[in-house]
């Protein structure tokens, strides 16, 4: 025990939530999570593979001298990186963070605070980003950390937040799970209260994407708001049968149904042959499969595009929100659509195509959704922080307790994917989540699908947008072989 | 549906003949479980998507090639590691699968470092590209054609007669003037390059390779290993049936078990578990390589 920190030996002998709690209310899906994120496209773009993997130089004069004139001039913000690098969503969300920092010390820094980035690679491990958090936090001095990819990985790290005591906003990961835990009004998990565990987690917020049980809703309003236009009557469900897109599938199995005629619902694990799956939806006259797919999303897309199945195809579609994925099907994605934050063609708001083509002429690449929610990340902290010195006269960076309550109750802009950004509040059920309503509302998510598009490029698949209008950049398009 | 469904069995059962009779032979003739065997699978897959994915040949000079470098490293497995060993059956297991994953780790480096790809998405397309029935068409009757020749060829030649004889007894076979060493690298040249095939028929039938489709589903070495326990290990008509068994198990279970997706990757190792209980022998035992 003599190696651990004061606060992690406290938490392990007064009996509180400890890790092995939070494992096992989390770690049923951590392998099969794992798993889905070693199927997750590797390579960003086509003649893009490495850059950037590793790289800890941070932007800006990254020394600690002052970048600008300011109550916090001399000071440094450390921001830890928590991405899974073998992944091209966590190093878009690295490459994000550099941006924002850069961009921000470019522009005088943090009320003269220079911002400086640590990356924490977790690779696609639970244990990993737990480390590296700690890491991050007791050795690298980071006063806040962002990112976390996987539910599992956001679950087992929530201990090791709560005991750093140091602000986390997540920027990848879509569990609900951490709002609930976060929520004063759960009591259902830990057993120990909702203020208890309010306490404990306030930590933790996320700056994106929506969770998933918002994701499901999106995804029920989507399908009721533009199924005539489509000419959908009957729908096949296929979700992926992993321990991450549980509370998705639960309720779109629960409420898909009330919106549309739903004959096929599946929920496949380990199949590489979809000709009887694909059967089925045909022979039930399925106008579209509503899928959510990560680790066998790539066989089901290649199979459908080839085999030209008389249905459209897409949902939440993990593997095709990568640019490279393009290439790695040979363009078999074509078609298939899937929900995202954002898209290198949308403008969800005044400052998402200026963040893209920033990014374009910085990265050599595009941004995944990860990329823009962790730049989103460095905007929001920023104003946070702004406005928490400001409001207590501070002449330091404010620790994470002072910051609690400027960001529960700040409005933020400047965001790449939401015009007017708010968190839950504490006391909803999921907390410290984004704020969102609905698709109408907010005009997110936006639904991307791959299509061919020579105004932006003839040897390449575009991203587009065709839903909803507010971000639309083209019409949705079938494939020819759909006669539905 | 019913006949869609027999279709599709019978479709997929072809290609998993083809995946698992390599591993057959090399046990049928030196009683080697050769885990190197998704390794020989994956690099036939991956020469495929260099000869024609990367430098634009037809697809069908990418199956060649897949072939090709299937037996060339069937070949070089033997002649390099396994007959100084062939003696040590638990050196040979664990340097199979050290083999294996030697050779899978060389398609992810060599795929992203050198070519730029992402190794886990290697696009290699359908042998025939026009129609995906015509591309299951193409596989169900090469693999008929193929097992067939190779029965033909181990039943009614003379080299053939030989490999039986070798995995018979090596002993009496040398006693008979049949050079054993030749005979073992004959069979895994053979293997090798049935994987090789079974590698490229299998990437474009899922519309791509990865580093990993060894063991990812439908998991060729899984399943090789499965195919052999039902039909009764170095047995090739045993092997044709195991497939078979497996391939209609499998996809009746996905169509008509309520939940069945949810159990494609499993049916074939519960098959496996029962037979290994109830059969350990298999359908048609030990019978050599016939």
């Amino acid at each position: 025990m003599a190696d651990l920190p004061a606060n992690e030996q406290s938490d392990e002998e007064d009996g509180r939530l400890d890790r092995r709690s939070v494992l096992k209310y989390g770690g049923a899906g951590a392998l099969t999570a794992g798993l889905a994120g070693c199927q997750s496209p590797e390579n960003p773009a086509p003649g893009f593979p490495f850059r950037g993997q590793g790289d800890k130089t941070p932007p800006g004069n990254g020394n600690g001298e002052s970048v600008g004139d300011g109550v916090l001039s001399g000071e440094t913000l450390n921001v830890g990186v928590l991405a899974p690098m073998n992944l091209p969503l966590g190093r878009s969300m690295w490459n994000g963070a550099r941006q924002a920092a850069e961009k921000m010390n470019n522009n005088g820094g943090i009320l003269g605070a220079n911002v400086n980035v640590e990356l924490g690679n977790t690779e696609v491990s639970p244990g990993k980003a737990q480390s590296e958090h700690r890491r991050l936090v007791l050795q690298e001095d980071c006063d806040m950390t962002c990112g976390i990819f996987l539910g599992s990985a956001l679950l087992q790290t929530l201990p090791s937040i709560a005991n750093q005591e140091t602000i986390h906003i997540t920027s990848a990961s879509a569990d609900p799970r951490a709002g609930k835990l976060v929520s004063k009004t759960n009591d259902d998990i830990t057993g120990e209260g909702g203020e208890s565990e309010y306490e404990r987690f306030k930590y933790h917020f996320r700056a994106g994407p929506l969770h998933l049980l918002d994701l499901a809703d999106a995804m029920l309003e989507f399908v009721e708001s533009n199924k005539e236009e489509y000419g959908w009557e009957k729908a096949a469900l296929l979700t992926e049968n992993l321990g991450e897109f549980t509370p998705y599938a639960n309720r779109l199995q629960e409420r898909l149904s009330d919106v549309i005629d739903v004959p096929v619902s599946e929920r496949p694990g380990g199949v590489s042959d979809w000709s009887p799956l694909f059967n089925e939806i045909e022979d039930n006259d399925c106008d579209v499969a509503i899928v959510g797919m990560a680790l066998i999303g790539t066989t089901a897309v290649n199979q459908w595009a080839q085999q030209e199945r008389d249905f459209e195809f897409g949902g939440i579609h993990v593997p095709s929100q990568a640019f490279s994925y393009w290439e790695s099907t040979g363009g078999n994605v074509e078609h298939v659509f899937s929900m995202n934050a954002m898209t290198p063609q949308t403008s969800n708001t005044p400052q998402t195509q200026p963040f893209v083509e920033a990014y374009r002429e910085k990265w050599d690449s595009v941004p995944i959704y990860s990329g823009a929610l962790t730049y989103d990340v460095i905007t929001l902290a920023e104003q946070a922080i702004t406005a928490a010195v400001e409001g207590e006269g501070l002449e330091e960076i404010p620790d994470s307790n002072t910051l609690i309550p400027y960001l529960e109750d700040g409005t933020f802009t400047g965001s790449t994917v939401l015009s007017e950004f708010q968190f839950t509040p504490a006391d909803a059920t999921y907390a410290h989540e984004p704020q969102w309503t609905s698709i109408e509302e907010t005009g997110v998510p936006v639904f991307q699908q791959w299509q061919m598009d020579p105004e932006v490029r003839e040897d390449y698949g575009t991203m587009h947008s065709f839903a909803p209008p507010q971000n639309k950049s083209a019409d949705k398009t079938i494939p020819e072989w759909v006669n539905n | 549906m019913v006949l869609d469904t027999i279709l599709s069995a019978a479709f997929i059962s072809a290609l998993y003949a083809v995946i698992a009779i390599g591993f057959t032979l090399i046990f049928g003739v030196g009683g080697i479980l050769n885990f190197a065997h998704g390794g020989f699978i994956t690099l036939g897959a991956f020469s495929a998507y260099i000869a024609s994915g990367y430098f634009g040949l037809p697809i069908f000079v990418g199956l060649l090639a897949g072939t090709l470098v299937g037996a060339a490293i069937g070949g070089a497995t033997y002649l390099g590691v396994i007959r100084y060993v062939r003696t040590r059956p638990v050196t040979i297991l664990i340097l199979t699968f050290v083999i294996g994953f030697f050779m899978m780790y060389f398609v992810r480096v060599f795929g992203r470092e050198i070519l730029g790809i992402d190794p886990l998405n290697i696009p290699v397309d359908p042998v025939i590209g026009f129609s995906s029935f015509a591309n299951d068409v193409f596989i169900f009757a090469t693999s008929w054609l193929l097992i067939g020749a190779l029965f033909y060829f181990v039943n009614y030649t003379r080299t053939g007669r030989a490999i039986i004889a070798v995995s018979m007894s090596d002993k009496g076979a040398s006693l008979v003037g049949i050079d054993s060493e030749r005979i073992n690298l004959i069979t895994w040249v053979l293997a090798g390059a049935f994987a090789g095939y079974a590698g490229v028929l299998l990437a474009g039938s899922l519309g791509g390779g990865s580093w990993l489709m060894s063991i990812e589903p439908p998991a060729p070495l899984v399943l090789s290993f499965a195919i052999v326990i039902l039909g009764g290990l170095g047995s090739i008509k045993g092997s044709v049936v195991g497939a078979y068994i497996i391939g209609f198990f499998e996809t009746f279970t996905v169509t008509f078990a309520p939940g069945g997706s949810q159990l494609a990757g499993i049916s074939s190792l519960v098959l496996l578990l029962v037979f290994l209980l109830v059969k350990p022998e298999g359908l048609f035992g030990r019978e050599a390589a016939e």
